[in-house]
């Protein structure tokens, strides 16, 4: 593995041992709470040309709302894909929309709802964010920062492996 | 749809930049391993579980977390293209070894990379001479794209160790019916873009010569690291007599 993507990979675990640190359950509070809100947004890119985009969503109103489009500077198609079970095979497909129930969190996750990047103009770069704007039908547009994490976290942080409390950063990664 | 999304004037009705930052720092503080509440894989023939959720509850009665499949799957043999260049038959030739296999493709954003990080991630943890009695082999589903260079650099951003297979769409054909998977179904989602249906599980085959157990989606690490010691240091016949 090149240095970089180590450096890269180690940057991004401090990143998140710091935020695991700081979290304190502040994320929903002092927002204004009928609309909707997203969290814990990150992606992943296995190869140059594509990625995928996860994240929460959180609908605070009283109507149902829907996540019917996002954009992207970072690739040339961004699209609202959902991976499925069909006929015993796994298949990851495009949808129209996510409907986002009234008091309702829904999850875009690792073998289900997530956004799709084709066409990537730059390849991910680990520990950095990308900007995504996503459109719901009421909320209308919010904006997104997505960090980007790596598939593997790199062995030999500390000279002592990945056992222990590293552990649960690894499960983080599979998915 | 999109071109309308893309094509619509920039109005933020909801400035999130609080949240944003919270958002960043959170994203890697999920408790659960994500993926872990997809819904299971497999072939008719694997779908065993009755539950809906990846990560098996229990364990087995031989104390395995991954899915006992209702028959043996004999690992057969198929012959494909390493990364290397070099033809591979699969189950590699050793005694004692375990062989995870997989089926995907490397545009997969989504769970073909998880599942072999996951893999990965494990083995890296695992004394040395567990994890170097374990052959994962990854084959391509869809060689149109997949060519040999394509497929050793993405097994490469797993794990060195890692076997990467492509071939012919016939050799692929044939290496998916040897366990009983349909051909791979291409779908058009436009701009030249498709997906590719692929089987979700991963098969663990032992030195008996059969896959007793296939690992869903959404297995955790922890899954992956107890199970292969023990499919390693034990053995599936010793293991599990009343299986």
């Amino acid at each position: 593995m090149p240095k970089v993507l180590i450096l890269l990979a180690v940057a991004a675990l401090a990143t998140l041992a710091v935020a695991c640190g700081d979290e304190d359950g502040g994320a929903e509070t002092g927002m204004d709470e009928d609309t909707i809100h997203v969290a814990d947004a990150w992606a992943r890119s296995p190869m140059q040309d594509v990625g995928a985009v996860y994240f929460d969503a959180h609908n605070g109103a009283e109507e149902e709302d829907r996540l019917i489009g996002v954009s992207t500077d970072v690739a040339a198609r961004a699209e609202i894909h959902e991976t499925v079970e069909q006929d015993g095979q796994m298949v990851m497909q495009p949808v129209e929309s996510v409907a986002i129930p009234p008091g309702e969190d829904v999850s875009f996750e690792p073998g289900g709802y997530h956004i799709m990047l084709f066409e990537l103009t730059d390849p991910l770069e680990v520990d950095t964010t990308i900007a995504l704007t996503l459109e719901f039908e009421v909320a209308g547009e919010i904006e997104v920062q997505a960090l980007v994490k790596a598939f593997v976290p790199d062995e030999g942080m500390d000279g002592g492996g990945m056992s222990g409390p590293t552990g649960s950063t690894a499960d983080e990664e599979m998915g | 749809m999109l071109e309308v999304a893309m094509s619509l004037p920039a109005r933020r009705v909801t400035v999130l930049v609080v949240l944003l930052g919270v958002t960043v720092l959170g994203a890697g503080c999920a408790e659960e391993p994500e993926g872990a509440s997809t819904p299971s894989s497999a072939r008719p023939a694997a779908s065993v579980t009755s539950s809906p959720s990846a990560e098996p509850s229990a364990t087995t009665d031989a104390g395995y977390l991954g899915t006992i499949l209702p028959e043996p799957l004999p690992a057969g043999s198929f012959t494909l293209t390493d990364q290397r260049g070099e033809r591979f038959r699969f189950p590699r030739d050793a005694h004692g070894r375990v062989s995870l296999l997989y089926f995907g493709y490397t545009h997969c954003a989504d769970i073909c990379p998880g599942t072999l990080a996951g893999i990965a991630v494990a083995l890296r943890e695992l004394p040395r001479d567990v994890a170097r009695a374990v052959d994962v082999v990854f084959v391509t589903v869809d060689p149109a794209r997949d060519d040999r260079e394509v497929v050793r650099d993405w097994v490469g951003l797993f794990s060195d160790d890692f076997v990467g297979l492509t071939g012919t769409k016939a050799e692929i054909e044939r290496a998916l019916a040897t366990y009983g998977f349909p051909p791979p179904e291409t779908y058009d989602i436009g701009g030249g873009e498709y997906t590719v249906g692929h089987p979700a599980g991963v098969l663990a085959f032992t030195p008996d010569g059969f896959a007793h157990l296939e690992y869903p989606f959404g297995v955790t690490v922890e899954t992956w690291q107890r199970d292969l010691t023990k499919l390693v240091e034990d053995g599936w016949e010793a293991s599990c007599r009343k299986c």
